[in-house]
């Protein structure tokens, strides 16, 4: 019985396009703003690092693509390797300075580090569009014996599942795995890892690296499928400035619980249904109730403790 | 030679409103052990209100109000939701952020309601230009320096030489050891938390006629410069926290002589990186 419901929610996911046409945009929109905040779950839920700059990622992974796509004329999977490998550098080098700093300061580091690709990336509008943003072509998705437009909602909706559904076996994979214990052992004790032999400022850096790809990888199909970049994706809580803010991926996963498996996707869900509601009835509410969101879900938190 | 003079004031004054902020920051952080993000949120209210109080109370009187208010609500935010038995740090951090959001949108939703426009020009309360050469520089960025220097010492003699600042003092340094003697540990870290509130609103009251422009999400960027002020200054270090603001105003306005002002900040913030790379604890932190 119970792996009949589970066939069938999986069919009916696989077959949204066809069975609910309304409902694909809001599936595309899960399905990236949920891998994002699996991204973050990834540092925050399993190795308990507070990163409010994982849309630099994000951006990045973005970027990567349209400028691969822009200057390199290459094809569909030479944009999706160029986001993530984008992003996966920008990883690396930001995550290298910042695991070095601990509690407050990761936090912190962080942030800045979102802050100054953000004015980076406006000060050199010349290839990022600046605020304005640039959009451009994105080239066709190229399968052995078909080529898919990607205009068409059903091919950016398969897609934008694909990408969920490899960062969901990548994050069910590790955390099976012994760097999943690693990570766990860093979040709950670091001086217990330590003492164990584990290397704290490489599990960290790894994580970090790990969940800069993913959110790249979110952020390139964010972008082919847009067919648009903006400076505004680098910008520290720059979804808070918006009328209609995205979701927040630490909201999302702060929702769902911090280090379970499917918690950013039930948090990101709730995210979209929330502000499908409010945008209906009171557009500026949607914001408000995200503070209490956040306040209501820290409470229960500490209760919880 | 004149464009010098002016970027030489004007990092000074700058470096004044920054230092106003990343104490706040650093005060509530030796109190409570709380790094405060509805800090750049408390800014906006104090740029708000006294734009808003201007008209009927003066500028300067307006100068006084509000960031009384911010001040009060700071003191209520503290002790309404910072229970600081200490958790996980990161938790107050959330709860921070959670009052930020909360602050940010009612702003918007009041604005929006009252006046219908989310940005609003704000007009200089006195002219006074000053002759630099062939060039003016506004008098009234002088006299928001002069406000906010008498605030810092100000601040310096209440935290060294009252009994208050003694109290502020034994609750940084010790808090069990503050309760065991008597004092009143959880109403001196939600005063604390009303003051570090009531500098950040009178830093956006001061900023308001400088940047000629209020809108809620004033703060944001804000927030995050005078976040890394306090933390490569060391948290909980008051002298340190002056220092770096000062560094951090003085390279942003020296570099904007020779870059755009974006990049200018960008290389302001990496220089004050630089510190943090070094002294993981920041330049005035202990341990």
């Amino acid at each position: 019985m119970k792996r009949l419901i589970v066939l069938i929610t999986l069919v009916s996911i696989g077959l949204v396009p066809w069975l609910w046409g309304s409902a694909t945009l809001l599936g595309i929109n899960l399905c990236i703003w949920g891998l994002l905040a699996l991204s973050l779950n990834i540092l925050y839920g399993y190795t308990g690092l507070l990163s409010l700059g994982q849309g630099v990622y994000f951006a990045l992974g973005a970027y990567g693509a349209a400028w691969a796509v822009i200057y390199g004329n290459v094809n569909f999977w030479g944009a999706l390797g160029a986001g993530v490998l984008c992003a996966l550098g920008g990883a690396v080098i930001a995550g290298w300075v910042s695991v070095r700093a601990s509690g407050f300061g990761f936090v912190v580091v962080t942030l800045v580090t979102a802050l100054i690709c953000y004015l980076m990336a406006l000060s050199f509008d010349g290839i990022t569009g600046g605020e304005d943003g640039m959009s451009f072509r994105a080239p066709a998705l190229a399968l052995p014996g078909l080529a898919l437009s990607i205009q068409n909602l059903s091919v950016r909706y398969y897609l934008a599942l694909g990408a969920l559904l490899a960062g969901l076996g990548i994050v069910y994979l590790v955390s099976k795995s012994l760097l999943g214990l690693a990570f766990r052992a860093v979040r709950d004790d670091e001086i217990a890892a330590a003492s164990l032999g584990y290397d704290i400022v490489q599990i960290k850096l790894y994580a970090f690296v790990l969940a800069g790809a993913m959110a790249g990888l979110a952020g390139t199909v964010w972008s082919l499928s847009k067919e648009f970049v903006r400076a505004g994706l680098f910008q520290p809580f720059g979804a808070f400035l918006s009328a209609q803010p995205d979701p927040d991926p630490l909201i999302a996963v702060l929702l769902g619980g911090p280090g379970r498996l499917f918690g950013p996707l039930v948090g990101t869900g709730m995210l979209l249904a929330l502000r499908e509601f409010f945008a209906g009835v009171w557009p500026q509410g949607y914001a408000l109730a995200l503070g209490v969101v956040i306040l209501g879900c820290v409470c229960k938190l500490c209760s919880a403790r | 030679m004149e464009l010098w003079a002016l970027t030489l004031l004007n990092a000074l004054v700058w470096g004044l409103l920054w230092a106003l902020l990343a104490l706040g920051l650093s005060l509530i952080y030796g109190a409570l052990g709380v790094l405060n993000l509805a800090h750049g949120a408390l800014y906006m209210l104090g740029a708000l209100l006294s734009w808003a109080l201007a008209p009927t109370l003066s500028f300067w009187g307006s100068l006084v109000v509000a960031p009384t208010i911010v001040g009060l609500m700071g003191f209520g935010l503290a002790r309404l939701l910072l229970d600081t038995r200490e958790r996980d740090p990161l938790t107050s951090l959330l709860i921070t952020f959670g009052i930020m959001l909360i602050l940010q949108q009612l702003a918007a939703i009041f604005l929006q309601m009252t006046t219908g426009e989310l940005r609003h020009a704000v007009a200089a309360p006195v002219r006074w230009p000053i002759a630099i050469g062939a060039r003016f520089y506004e008098g009234y960025r002088v006299v928001a320096a002069l406000v906010a220097s008498a605030v810092l010492l100000g601040l310096w003699a209440l935290w060294g030489w009252t009994r208050w600042g003694c109290l502020l003092r034994a609750v940084r340094d010790n808090r069990e050891l503050a309760r065991v003697v008597g004092i009143p540990v959880p109403r001196v870290q939600a005063s604390v938390f009303g003051l570090g509130a009531a500098l950040a609103g009178l830093a956006g009251a001061l900023v308001g006629p400088i940047t000629r422009e209020v809108s809620p999400t004033m703060g944001i960027e804000v927030l995050l410069v005078s976040v890394f002020i306090a933390v490569a200054g060391g948290l909980g270090s008051l002298g340190g926290s002056l220092a770096v603001a000062f560094l951090y105003s003085f390279s942003e306005n020296l570099l904007t002589m020779l870059t755009d002002p974006l990049l200018a900040r960008a290389g302001a913030l990496l220089a004050i990186g630089l510190i943090v790379l070094v002294r993981p604890q920041g330049l005035g932190g202990t341990s």
